[in-house]
């Protein structure tokens, strides 16, 4: 590995390092708080180093560091997702898990160094969270008929290009841009939705009131009714 | 899983969509038997990066689309990986059967690539493979696993077609 990622990666695994500790349920809130604004910081240290190797033009540096730059996503949002957890509000919780669980799959698309941190088991402790700690739950997802759509890597038509969606491309992950497409419908019931933010947050119950699933309180513009 | 059953007369129904007829490797649209006309064909989502990958590794395609003419693709926000319709037609089966491996062999490296982020369980691609027989008629090979067991295919469409 060459000399600036080299020396930059020793930093990355100290800071890394000595904030993992505190993504553990009983850990202080405070501690939690703390490790989300160093790792705040390391992403943007991470995203100042991969413009730079963008700019100078190498592809392996950039990949890794977008990858690094994911996995430092992952660690922010699985905290936030902690905290918000401690802090009774549960929407908001769900949603940094999804996006902790989004970040871990951009990272292994970017670049397989995150093998080296525990990527595979982080997948896994993942799925056991949104098991342990959040009802099951519905989803739903959007059908269209895509017309015509773009590459995001160089704004050619896609298909015409040679990028392939969900490949890296000097420190960018490739994906398609629709155009134009028309909508045909929305399915529910959607066991594995590609965007998990996309559910039914509230239910009715057997008293008319809407509830929300996941803290099973009555929604405010039910209890108006 | 993998799961075999008759399919329609490709020759015949792509005339009657007005369709070219495919010589010897194609992507099917995903409703190819109960489309009425052209204009209702859809490609699954993954249909034109397939193509990109086979032009990568130049593997030909004789495409059922007319030069100019383009399908559009059916797009769900699922996280599952469902690929296109493929057929194999009888004179890309006698005559070039390696082209099977290859097709199949690139779809599955870029699989394997494309499940790293993914939760074991959701490591699973949804795949519909036409074959010509020997006699004509054409039986669908319906798949559905991980990417490896993709590499276990080319046996299974040239047993189809000997069958057949």
């Amino acid at each position: 590995m060459k000399g600036k990622l080299s020396t930059f990666l020793k930093v990355f695994n100290n800071i890394v390092e000595k904030n993992l500790k505190f993504l553990i349920f009983t850990r202080g809130i405070e501690f939690q708080k703390q490790a989300i604004v160093e790792l705040e910081s390391l992403l943007k240290k991470t995203s100042k180093l991969k413009r730079k190797m963008i700019k100078d033009k190498d592809e392996e540096a950039s990949n890794i560091l977008l990858s690094l730059e994911n996995l430092v996503s992952v660690y922010i949002n699985e905290l936030k997702m902690l905290v918000f957890l401690k802090e009774d509000d549960m929407n908001k919780a769900w949603v940094s898990l999804v996006e902790a669980q989004h970040s871990l799959t951009t990272a292994f698309q970017a670049n397989d160094i995150v093998l080296n941190y525990n990527g595979e088991n982080y997948l896994e402790k993942l799925e056991l969270i949104e098991k342990a700690f959040f009802p099951h739950q519905t989803f739903s997802s959007i059908e269209a008929k895509v017309e015509s759509s773009n590459c995001s890597i160089c704004g050619h038509e896609y298909g015409e290009c040679a990028h392939v969606v969900g490949r890296p491309y000097m420190g960018q992950i490739c994906y398609r841009i629709f155009t134009k497409m028309d909508f045909e419908g929305l399915s529910i019931l959607v066991e594995n939705p590609a965007d998990k933010r996309c559910r039914i947050t509230e239910f009715s119950d057997d008293n008319g009131y809407m509830r929300d699933v996941l803290t099973w309180r009555i929604a405010d513009h039910s209890k108006k009714k | 899983m993998i799961q075999v059953e008759d399919f329609t007369d490709v020759k015949k129904k792509a005339q009657e969509l007005d369709c070219n007829v495919p010589k010897t490797l194609a992507i099917l649209p995903k409703n190819f038997t109960s489309a009425k006309s052209k204009g209702e064909l859809v490609n699954e989502a993954t249909a034109s990066t397939i193509r990109v990958l086979w032009k990568q590794a130049n593997v030909v395609e004789t495409p059922i689309e007319k030069e100019g003419e383009k399908i559009p693709e059916f797009v769900m926000n699922w996280l599952e990986w469902v690929g296109p319709t493929i057929l194999f037609t009888s004179t890309l089966i006698t005559q070039n059967p390696q082209l099977i491996d290859i097709a199949l062999g690139v779809i599955a490296n870029y699989l394997t690539d494309f499940f790293k982020g993914f939760p074991k369980r959701q490591k699973k691609a949804k795949l519909d493979i036409v074959a010509e027989t020997k006699s004509g008629t054409y039986k669908k090979l319906h798949y559905e696993g991980d990417a490896e067991g993709l590499k276990d295919l080319p046996k299974i469409i040239r047993s189809l077609h000997d069958e057949g």
